[in-house]
């Protein structure tokens, strides 16, 4: 099953409105962490005092989840190319369980952070480290939603081609912007 | 195909580890470029292998290799 025309500028995998979005969310992303970065530089020991409070051992759990729910969506692709629809909507069940599974570690470390009073105007530290990972928080979800959305269109038969290569897209950017986030805010202060 | 994504799985969850392990070791300046060299090749793995832009125009490719290059540039030359 061929999805995209290849290698044709107008139509990158997932379409081009998808790959606008996600390189516009890269750069909104990107430079949010340079700003982050160029402050934390300027107040380095209290940066570090800060980073030291978070935990690395749930963020690097995080990282291996994030990373496994966006392999198994690739292969829940490769497969659906191969037309074998119902391993499709596995893989894809399996991916919305390990978003699931980032989610609640999230939330588990948003309520240690906050049981520790290291709310958003503790310092500029944590005002970056909730606005950066709260927005990323949101961006799990609504692809979770996206996910199970396809997912249940490829179990009814009613699923295109293009609709899950653009959510497949979308649920890769979180890997993207999660990848950019875990060594700024949580290993290099 | 399903040998290079689970290679390219593979390799992300190697180099998680060892960002993990040079993390755990001090924040010097060789961590701090070792981390954010391994990290933008973990995000250049996702791009092309998972997100499939290995298949796509030129033009999509080189963006995202623009992008993390010059994300890396500014880690590095403000952290670093």
């Amino acid at each position: 099953m061929n999805i995209s025309p290849a290698k044709s500028i107008a139509y990158p995998p997932g379409g081009i409105l998808i790959w606008i979005i996600i390189y516009l969310e890269l750069i909104t992303f990107g430079m949010a962490l340079a700003a982050l970065a160029y402050y934390g530089a300027a107040e380095r020991s209290l940066f570090h005092h800060d980073s030291q409070q978070l935990s690395k051992g749930i963020a690097t759990a995080n990282t291996v989840l994030l990373l496994s729910s966006g392999f198994l969506v690739a292969r829940g692709m490769e497969v659906y190319k191969s037309a074998r629809k119902t391993e499709t909507a596995r893989y894809f069940l399996w991916a919305i369980l390990g978003g699931t599974g980032f989610l609640v570690l999230k939330t588990i470390e948003y309520y240690t952070k906050l049981e520790a009073g290291f709310s958003m105007g503790y310092s500029s530290f944590f005002m970056f480290y909730w606005l950066l990972t709260g927005f990323h928080w949101i961006h799990v979800f609504v692809g979770l939603v996206i996910l199970i959305i396809l997912r249940r269109s490829v179990i009814k038969e009613k699923s295109s081609p293009e609709d899950l290569e653009a959510g497949a897209a979308f649920w890769h950017m979180c890997d993207l912007i999660w990848l950019m986030l875990f060594p700024v805010l949580y290993l290099l202060f | 195909m399903k040998k290079t994504v689970a290679l390219s799985y593979f390799v992300l969850l190697l180099f998680t580890l060892i960002v993990a392990l040079v993390a755990s070791g001090g924040v010097t300046p060789l961590a701090v470029k070792v981390i954010i060299l391994l990290s933008l090749t973990k995000f250049l793995i996702v791009g092309y292998k998972f997100m499939e832009l290995k298949n796509a125009h030129t033009f999509w490719k080189t963006l995202l290799v623009v992008f993390a290059a010059l994300m890396g540039t500014v880690l590095v030359l403000v952290l670093g």
